[in-house]
């Protein structure tokens, strides 16, 4: 099979978030990809089999971009292409980020299955993979933890309420991953070497032809800003040490159920 | 503020009828007043009309046909979509579990609109709202701002709202409006993981273990003192996959996401992949023979001991079962 998978450079966040005057994640903290991207990235290589083929596409700040996609080579894809396009004017409203990478699955066409990871650890939107799917017109399914391919169908098993849904699907479909699905190998000394020197080839998308313009005025109308805020402090925990005294430790925790009402 | 009205999706399950008043309560919390409508997706018009006509609604928009399932999820979204292109709408609210969560991305999809998943908070701004949520496993907070007379699709993070809907004073205008063109629905079969009903995600107390509780007779004490507080027993994935407790116990980012009034972490080290199913909660106390453990960062009361000796101890002083 040969598998179109997007993956997203996120930032890393040190213990002490630094955010700038915009309220945005500091631009020189450390990026790597996105966590379930790379169980994605595995997804598509167990999948490849020996005829098949991963490429990995990404779109995002040139440098971040780049170093995500050779990451995603080290693991082993055979192909990375970066994505640029001057649609997405408002770099804070990524509403339409997922109609801009289908333009470009349309222009890589070759692929029998798109994979996606469920959602993106810094924006946790989860909706990339389905405005794929729509702009595409292909079959969704999100929360996939088993994947195999037979017959050039797609079998799937996805997470749900107190259960599981299983079922089949012509190709291409598009797939976004969940965190059972695998556990993603780690690049190799060869692979890193090889991805180093790879050529990284660049897509731009500068016209819609999936979706008219009413409709994407439409769907990119209504979010106009974005920021992060630290979460709020939690006051520290008082703490005692059992040893010390162990009955006053349980006459203490008796209190506290009392007081919240349970006991 | 807004022209357009605010929707509500409900889709109707007996097992998610608290978890709909829920939603509509945290909605009348966050759009201060602003008329609310919904629209329920039901199998037949009762009981939904009686489990929400007094819910303070302005409008319910019944949608019937027989074999509604939320399973179906492309069938689901298909009837709501249809439904909602006909009507002028501004923000429109779903909740924020798993099935309703795949059914609004499809929706959302369909119609064109922004989706923002897992809003926990609202706030009025000029012409429009700010929404919050919580990125990166819980360590920031996102505030998006949306317009109020665009449309934008919000599923809603009710696991924190508990106080239900009083019956309201506003009079519902109640539509039933039978769906006779259904969408054709794929083939799945379904595979439940237990049939007993899961009552861990609304428990007000939770006692949950970890690695520190040492194997399954530890756990037999946890459940002890569950049963005592009238609460659930929780775990962390380590516990789970060592084959001491079941996996519907998981808390965190593969398990489920709780919100007591009390949570107990006896044993756990407070990795994120646990906590961010856990620091939400109201008040929280860990058992931890290391006094460095992370899980003491998310405690309001902490005891440096060994689970077991302090859990048997405090279960002698509870001797006798509280009354509920
Ligand atoms: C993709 C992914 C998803 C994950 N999802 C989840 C998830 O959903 N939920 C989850 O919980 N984990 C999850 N994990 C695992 C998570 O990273 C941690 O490994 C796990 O939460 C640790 O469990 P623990 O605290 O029981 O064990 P440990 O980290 O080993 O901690 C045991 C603790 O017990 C204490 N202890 C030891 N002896 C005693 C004693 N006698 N009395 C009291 N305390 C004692 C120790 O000091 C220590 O703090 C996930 C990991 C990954 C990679
Ligand atoms: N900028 C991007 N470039 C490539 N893929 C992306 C990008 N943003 C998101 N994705 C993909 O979409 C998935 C879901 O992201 P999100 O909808 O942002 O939560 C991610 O796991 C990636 O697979």
């Amino acid at each position: 099979m040969k598998s179109l998978v997007f993956i997203k450079s996120v930032r890393k966040l040190n213990a002490d978030p630094q955010l700038d005057a915009q309220g945005q994640v500091n631009a020189d903290a450390d990026v790597g990809i996105n966590y379930l991207d790379k169980l994605a990235i595995e997804a598509g290589l167990q999948l490849a089999g020996t005829d098949g083929s991963v490429t990995v596409a990404s779109y995002g700040d040139p440098k971040a971009t780049e170093s995500t996609l050779r990451d995603g080579l080290a693991m082993g894809a055979t192909k990375a292409v970066a994505i640029t396009s001057d649609l997405l004017t408002d770099q804070s409203n990524q509403v339409g980020l997922g109609v801009i990478l289908a333009e470009a699955a349309a222009q890589l066409g070759d692929y029998d299955v798109i994979l996606t990871g469920d959602q993106a650890k810094d924006d946790a939107q989860g909706c990339v993979g389905l405005r794929l799917a729509n702009a595409l017109k292909l079959p969704y399914f999100d929360r996939v933890n088993d994947l195999t391919a037979a017959d050039g169908q797609l079998n799937y098993q996805l997470l749900w309420e107190h259960g599981k849904l299983n079922g089949s699907t012509a190709t291409p479909a598009v797939i976004s991953v969940t965190d059972t699905i695998n556990k993603p190998r780690l690049p190799s000394f060869k692979t890193k070497m090889t991805a180093k020197r790879a050529k990284i080839e660049s897509l731009a998308v500068d016209q819609l032809t999936l979706m008219d313009d009413a409709t994407w005025q439409h769907l990119n109308a209504a979010v106009v800003a974005q920021r992060f805020v630290p979460k709020p402090e939690r006051p520290a925990a008082k703490i005692v040490n059992y040893d010390d005294d162990g009955d006053a430790a349980i006459k203490d925790m008796m209190a506290v159920l009392q007081q919240q009402s349970i006991i | 503020m807004t022209e357009r009205p605010i929707y509500l999706v409900l889709l109707a399950d007996p097992a998610f009828t608290d978890k709909n008043l829920n939603l509509i309560h945290f909605a009348q919390d966050a759009f201060n007043d602003q008329p609310l409508n919904a629209v329920v997706v039901a199998p037949a018009s009762e009981p939904a009309v009686t489990d929400y006509e007094k819910a303070g609604l302005n409008e319910l928009d019944v949608l019937t046909y027989a074999q509604f399932s939320k399973a179906k999820v492309a069938q689901t979204a298909a009837t709501i979509s249809e439904f909602l292109t006909g009507q002028s709408h501004s923000a429109v609210l779903f909740g924020n579990d798993f099935g309703t969560t795949s059914i609004a991305k499809l929706v959302a999809a369909q119609l064109h609109e922004p989706l923002i998943t897992h809003i926990n908070d609202v706030s009025a701004v000029d012409d429009g709202w700010q929404l919050q949520k919580r990125v990166y496993n819980g360590n920031l907070l996102q505030q998006l701002t949306v317009k109020a007379n665009e449309a934008a699709l919000l599923t809603v993070d009710v696991a924190g709202v508990n106080d239900k809907v009083a019956a309201g004073k506003q009079v519902t205008v109640v539509k039933n409006r039978a769906v006779t063109k259904v969408a054709t629905a794929a083939d799945v079969s379904y595979e439940a993981l237990s049939t007993a009903v899961d009552q861990l995600e609304d428990a007000n107390v939770v006692v949950a273990g970890g690695r520190g509780m040492q194997g399954p007779e530890g756990f037999e004490l946890l459940q002890q003192l569950a049963d005592r507080l009238h609460g659930s027993l929780g775990a962390s994935r380590v516990a789970v996959d060592a084959g001491w407790v079941g996996k519907e116990t998981m808390i965190g980012m593969t398990g489920k996401t709780v919100v007591p009034d009390v949570y107990i972490a006896v044993g756990i080290s407070g990795a994120f992949q646990h906590t961010i199913g856990m620091d939400q909660s109201k008040y929280v106390i860990a058992i931890n023979t290391d006094p460095d453990a992370a899980i003491f960062k998310f405690a309001d009361y902490g005891i440096v001991g060994d689970g077991e000796t302090v859990v048997k101890q405090l279960l002698s002083q509870l001797k006798t079962p509280v009354a509920s």
